[in-house]
Parts: C-alpha cells; structure tokens; sequence
C-alpha cells in the first residue's frame, strides 16, 4: 500500500506539472502501456483505470493546448488510420466473435495512439523523450529477466518476469525480441542526447543495455529472441567503424560464455535446427499451412483470434509414424496472424506500412547523413530502421503484430518525417555558423541547441 | 524485490525524462522559439 501511494504521489505530480504539454501525458500513457502498474498493484492502483484516465486527460490536454501548427500529409500516417479502419472492419465478420472484439480492444488502442503521437510529437527533444521513455520501461523488463537469469532463474516459460502476466512484455518471446529492438534505439541516445545531458550516463546505459539485453534473451529461452539478436548483430557489425578489433572482442566474450549458458538452452535453439522432431515447431508449421488454407477460404480475414477454430494435425518425427493433434493452436507469426485475422487486404496494407517506413528512414538518411548538424536525424532513422529490420525477423515466429513497439516506431518516423521534411529544414545547417541566425533558426530543434546554450 | 527495484528505476527514470524535457522546453521557450522551431518575435 505504501508503494502504491508512492507510485499515486508521483503520477498526480507528473500529471500536474504536465498537464498543458499533451505529449508528455502521452508519455505517461506510452510508459503505462509497457509496465501496467494497475495490473502488478494489488492495492487500491489496481481499481483506478489508469489508462482510460490518461488518455481523457491527453486528449482534453491536446484540444486546449496542442493544435499548434497542422502536421503536412504523411502517407505512413494515413496508412496507419486505414490499418485502423481495416482491423474494425474484420472484427466486424469474425469467426471467433467474442475474443476478437477482447483483442480489437486492445489491439485497435495501439493503433490509435501510434496514429495520434505525431500530432503532438513535433520536436526532436519531443521524439528523443519518447524514445527514452521506451528505454526506461522497456529496459526496467530488461533488468528483471536479465538479473533473475543471471540468479540462475531462467528457463522457458518458468523465468519470473516483470509482469506476471502472459501478455505484452509478461510474454518472454515477446520480451526477448523488443528487448533486441531497444538496443539500435539506445545506441541513439548514447550519440546525440540532450535529455540525458551527460554523454558518460548515455554511453554507460547503452553499455549496461548491452550486457543485459543477451542475457534476457538468454534467460528466456526464446529461440525468436537468438535470431533477433543475430539479426541485430549482423547489422550492427556491418555499421562498425573497427570491425576486426570489435568483432574480435565480441567473439571473445562470446567464447568466454558459452560455459555459462545453461544446457537447457543448448538444447532449446538445438530445435531450430531440428524443427520437424520438435512439437512446438512442428505445430507452428501446420498452423502456418492451415493459415494458408483459411487465408485463401476467407480472402477478407477471419477476424481477430481466427486461430481458435483452427484444428490441426502435426508430426514429431521424420518418419510421421507419430502424429499429434491440436486445436486453437496460435499462429506464432505476425506475418500468418496478419494472414488469418485480417486477410490478403490486411497483409497488403501492413506490407505498404513497413515499406513506407523504410522509405522514409532511407530518404531521411540519405538528406541528413552529410549534415553534421542534422547528424541526429541520419542516426536515428537508421537505428529506427535496425530497429523495425529486428522485429520483422523476430517477429516472424512470435505473434506481436499488435503489441506496441513497433507502432511506436512508425509513429517516431512520421514524426521524424514531419521535421525534417519542413521546409526550413533545408536552411538549418546554415544557422549553426550564424548566417541564419537572424532568421530565427540558430536554435531550431532540428539542429538541436547552441554548444553554449543551456539546453545542454 | 527485484521487481520494486526495477520498478522504482523505471519510475524514477520517467520522473528524469519528463522533468528534464520540461525544463529543456522552458529554456527553448525564453528564447521565444515556438514548437517547431521558429522565432516569434
């Protein structure tokens, strides 16, 4: 009870102090989303509905203090609404009625706030604090698993986890990839933070990220969370400015671990290999094949949580003497849960979003790369993109297509976009050495403040 | 508790960011520098 009226005094406080600034109550919301503290209370917090209060009060916050300047036409962002429109639409003719509309519920509210977050995420210390506020509650889930695994708490499905819960971040697949997505986004803020103000904290929180984020992915015995890590690795490798000196260091201390890791996690990745003797593996390929089926049946969609009339037939050995048989088996990708619940419309759409997003983080990174001043922008679209690349390889045997990292993401870089694609912009790089200054752009965002300036 | 340990981070860490993007704005703001960037005066 004592901390839960700790935790009260601290929201009440923030809400107070933020109250004319929309996008940190969105912040709030955002930081709730990925720790629910309303769910892990088991005092009075957990009768207070948070998020519904929250959300009022941002919305309320927006109207009176947030219409400022009107964001230009950004196609992500209209796709993201039609993405809304369409997944209503699909519940609407589902074949599992009840838990689609419990998914909708949820599932529709990510959209909505990654929809409504460029509207009031207009700066770059605005879309850096976001970032942030996703490392810090992300990272807390980290820490958790990490420390626990560390402990010699780990184990699939038997490692104690923030959340008790098996949804979001209390799920460990789940877990394991959107840790790996954090880290190309903390590398960010370790290079070009203002909020954080001091380069050493940045630096030593990417660091401690670093050593924390393999070992969760260790700990949960995620085999989605290896190939995310690899995925990660792989990219960022190619990005090193030393690589025979930092590569040789990563292989060391990868040598040097292998002792550590435990068995039962040797022998779970031993499974990707050998997915046809394995029945998790198995069954997710015959749910895929029936999505397959189901998708073709139902063009449209079956609605959310299609996968539960699904009835499947599944071998755990080569010779297929031995069969087994599930039902409501789930679909284990975003790729088939997209394919199932929301159809061929649904696949295209969310298709046209990830290749939107990857537009624009290469143009941004193209337009930016050769600007010192503009340096942040280049690095951050490419982190963003990292960022997306690991969530579609993880995510390709994980269900997540409606958790909200990735939402998150394509909000970022609508915002992203809708800076640097201003006008102005263009003249930015000439404020800093004073010839633009007395058009008012020396201290423009986009160029971030004065080395002088207090800001820093 | 662990679990209060991470929480009470992660709650001391929103506390920082909000508290810092405040104080980051004011100081924007008496620069009389609108959202976008732009000088008003």
């Amino acid at each position: 009870v004592k901390f839960d009226l700790a935790v009260t005094a601290v929201f009440i406080g923030l809400v107070l102090a933020c109250f004319s600034r929309p996008h940190l109550l969105l912040l709030i919301y955002i930081w709730l989303d990925f720790i629910p503290y309303q769910q892990m209370s088991s005092g009075y917090f957990s009768q207070i509905p948070i998020a519904l209060v929250l959300a009022s009060l941002t919305m309320v916050s927006y109207c009176i203090y947030g219409r400022t300047v009107p964001n230009k036409f950004h196609f992500l962002h209209f796709a993201l609404m039609v993405w809304g429109i369409w997944i209503t639409a699909t519940t609407t003719w589902a074949v599992a009625p009840e838990a689609a509309w419990n998914k909708w519920d949820w599932a529709f509210k990510t959209i909505a706030v990654a929809a409504f977050a460029p509207l009031v995420i207009r700066t770059r210390l605005h879309i850096e604090a976001l970032i942030l506020v996703m490392l810090c509650a992300i990272g807390a889930n980290v820490f958790v698993a990490a420390f626990k695994t560390m402990l010699g708490g780990g184990g699939y499905n038997t490692l104690s986890m923030l959340l008790k819960r098996m949804m979001g971040l209390g799920e460990s697949s789940t877990l394991a990839v959107v840790a790996v997505m954090i880290l190309p986004l903390a590398r960010f803020i370790s290079l070009h933070s203002l909020i954080v103000g001091h380069r050493v904290l940045a630096r030593l929180g990417y660091l401690t990220l670093l050593v924390l984020v393999p070992v969760c992915v260790v700990g949960t015995h995620a085999r989605a969370g290896l190939l995310a890590l690899l995925a990660w690795a792989g990219w960022a490798f190619l990005g090193l400015k030393h690589k025979l000196l930092t590569g040789s260091a990563a292989a060391l201390c990868l040598y040097l671990s292998m002792p550590y890791l435990p068995s039962s996690w040797w022998a779970r990745m031993g499974t990707i290999e050998t997915h046809d003797t394995e029945a998790s593996a198995s069954a997710r390929i015959a749910v895929w094949l029936w999505t397959i089926d189901f998708a073709r049946a139902n063009p449209f969609g079956g609605g959310f949580s299609s996968y539960l009339v699904n009835t499947v037939e599944y071998s755990i050995d080569p010779s297929q003497s031995r069969t087994l048989r599930g039902a409501g088996k789930a679909f284990h990708s975003i790729y088939f849960e997209i394919l199932g619940e929301h159809g061929f419309p649904g696949i295209a759409i969310f298709a046209l979003m990830v290749a939107c997003f990857y537009t624009y983080a290469f143009r941004t990174y193209v337009a930016m790369r050769r600007s010192p001043e503009n340096r942040w922008a280049a690095d951050l679209s490419a982190a963003m993109a990292l960022s997306m690349t690991v969530f579609l390889i993880g995510g390709a045997f994980i269900g997540v297509a409606f958790q909200p990292a990735h939402y998150l993401l394509f909000a970022v870089m609508i915002a992203l976009r809708d800076i640097v694609g201003q006008e102005r912009v263009k003249f930015a790089p000439a404020a800093v050495d004073g010839a633009a200054a007395t058009k008012g752009l020396a201290f423009s965002p986009y160029v971030g403040p004065p080395a002088t300036g207090g800001d820093r | 508790m662990i679990d209060r340990f991470a929480l009470s981070i992660a709650v001391i860490g929103l506390v920082f960011i909000l508290v810092r993007a405040i104080m980051l704005e004011r100081a924007r703001r008496a620069r009389k520098l609108d959202d976008t960037g732009v000088n008003r005066s």
